[in-house]
Formats: C-alpha cells, sequence, structure tokens
C-alpha cells in the first residue's frame, strides 16, 4: 500500500475532525482565557497518544495480519459508510450543512453564563477528545491494517492538526468557509475503498489489478456516490 | 452499547446487514468455479449496501 496515499487519508480525516475541535478551544479561549483551553485541548492530545500507542502496536504484534485486514476492513467500510452517506445527504439538501460560525456562536454564549475555570478546561478537553477519537480510531486501522504503518497514518494526522492550528492562530476566528462536506465526503470514500481492498485482502479475494485496484474500487464508490446525490436531489425536488 | 453503535456506523441497519451478505457471498464464490467473479461481486454487494443504507432515514 502506497505510504502517501495512507498519510494523504489520515490528513484530510483529521483536518475535518481538527476543524471541529479548534472551533470548540477558539470558544473557550475567547470566554475563559487562553490557559484552561490550551491546558485543556493538551491534555486531550496526551490521552489521545496514549490510546493510540497502547492499542496500535499491540493489534499488528498480536492478531494474524490476514484477521486484521478482515476485521478491520470491515470496520473501515461500516465506519466509512456512516461518513459518506451523512456527506451524500448533505449534497442532497437531506441534512443540513455543518456550520462552524453557529456553533462557535453557540458555544460561546453557552460558555459566557459560566464563570468557572473548570468549566473551560472541561469544554477543551471533551472537545479535543471526542472529535479526536475518530481521528485515533481512523489512525489506528488504517496503520494497523498496512501492516505497521502507524508512523505514516501519524504524520498525517499531525501535519493537519498543524496545519488547522496555524491556521487558527492567523485567521483568529472559526473556519466558517472550510469546504467541510467535500473533505467528509473524500474521506468517506477514501475510508470505504481501503476498507473494501482489506477486507477483500482478508478473505483473499483475488484482485484483478493488486494495490492498484484501490484506485479502480474508489473510482467505483464516487460514480455510486455520485450517482445516489443526484437520485437523491431530483427526488427532494420532486416531493418539495 | 447504542452511542458506539452510533459512533461507528451511524446506527445503519443496512450496513451490517449489506456486509453479512458480501462476506458470505465471498467466501461461497471462492469455493465455486467462480473465484475470478469475487472480487467484482464483493464491491457490487457493498455499492448496494451503500445505496441502501443512503435511502434509510436521516438521524
Amino acid at each position: 500500500m502506497n505510504p502517501l496515499l495512507l498519510a494523504g487519508t489520515a490528513f484530510v480525516a483529521s483536518s475535518v475532525e481538527a476543524v471541529e475541535a479548534v472551533t470548540i478551544v477558539l470558544a473557550v479561549g475567547y470566554t475563559h482565557g487562553w490557559p484552561p483551553a490550551l491546558r485543556g485541548a493538551a491534555w486531550a492530545c496526551g490521552a489521545l497518544a496514549a490510546i493510540v500507542l497502547a492499542t496500535g502496536p499491540a493489534l499488528v504484534r498480536f492478531v494474524p495480519l490476514p484477521v486484521l485486514q478482515l476485521g478491520i476492513g470491515l470496520f473501515l467500510v461500516l465506519f466509512g459508510f456512516a461518513w459518506l452517506r451523512k456527506a451524500i445527504w448533505r449534497y442532497a439538501g437531506r441534512k443540513a450543512l455543518h456550520d462552524e460560525s453557529a456553533i462557535f456562536a453557540r458555544q460561546t454564549l453557552a460558555l459566557q453564563s459560566v464563570h468557572e475555570r473548570r468549566v473551560g478546561f472541561a469544554t477543551a478537553f471533551n472537545a479535543v477528545l471526542i472529535e479526536g477519537l475518530e481521528i485515533a480510531v481512523i489512525v489506528i486501522t488504517l496503520g494497523a491494517a498496512a501492516g505497521g504503518r502507524f508512523a505514516w497514518a501519524v504524520l498525517g494526522a499531525v501535519m493537519a492538526a498543524v496545519a488547522v492550528i496555524a491556521l487558527a492562530i492567523v485567521l483568529r476566528k472559526p473556519f466558517s468557509r472550510v469546504p467541510e462536506n467535500a473533505m467528509k465526503f473524500l474521506v468517506g470514500i477514501m475510508l470505504v475503498s481501503f476498507g473494501t481492498y482489506w477486507s477483500g485482502e482478508g478473505l483473499s479475494i483475488p484482485w484483478r489489478f493488486g494495490d492498484a485496484t484501490v484506485f479502480v474500487i474508489l473510482a467505483g464508490y464516487a460514480i455510486a456516490s455520485f450517482i445516489l446525490i443526484a437520485f437523491l436531489r431530483r427526488r427532494t425536488v420532486a416531493i418539495a | 452499547m447504542k452511542a458506539a453503535y452510533e459512533f461507528v456506523a451511524g446506527n445503519s441497519v443496512a450496513t451490517p446487514l449489506g456486509l453479512a451478505i458480501a462476506v458470505i457471498a465471498a467466501l461461497a464464490l471462492q469455493h465455486a468455479r467462480l473465484a475470478i467473479y469475487t472480487g467484482a461481486v464483493f464491491m457490487l454487494i457493498l455499492i448496494v449496501t451503500l445505496a441502501a443504507s443512503v435511502f434509510e432515514k436521516p438521524n
């Protein structure tokens, strides 16, 4: 499996979640000050790193690769379908688009009524931990199914976090113009494509094009998704 | 348990069902003389599963 493709998938997936986490950390920072916001985020990052370090290498060490590929592949298809179908619903107008500015405004308003420092720390910690848990799951599954290439998956996730934090420092406001749904759509397709390929490997399916089959699978899901979006849009318009 | 399933699969019923059918079909085809089509059938069942899950009620 191409390590750059692995790192790229982790990068895009992590960027989406990092945007959501940083929005809430910004809200905490502006209402409760930066020390509790940054402390909460740092503790959550530490907890996430511990989860990845404790589970990832152990999975590769104790579970045979075909079993790992089948289990993780099926998990990624399940997990990726949830992302992909939400993105399809959003494109078809069946689910509201994520609005980071609205989330920031709502969170700021809620935090302004509470003045305890602990609340700021807890809010930042929870936001980074919950959003980061998805990143941890993606890093562990991608790294393990690729035969223990955690370094590439971690590199993609860390680069995404650095890029989003740098952007937040420069902009000093929530990311209202990030094409979040397009990114979620792309991540969904990448996750289910990897999942399909690896579960097939686990089942000893003779893929006709070897490693390059991932691109064929990717194209298949992309075409199917575009057809589904077009069909759902027409249905939504017809109902309205 | 419900929260974990919501986190992993977005509460879809069609997805785990489709996955189970795809795995059974892949295993069955490999033992028949149709092993060459296993990949295509596996992929096709998963695409149909995606379509079915999209037509589930959004939560």
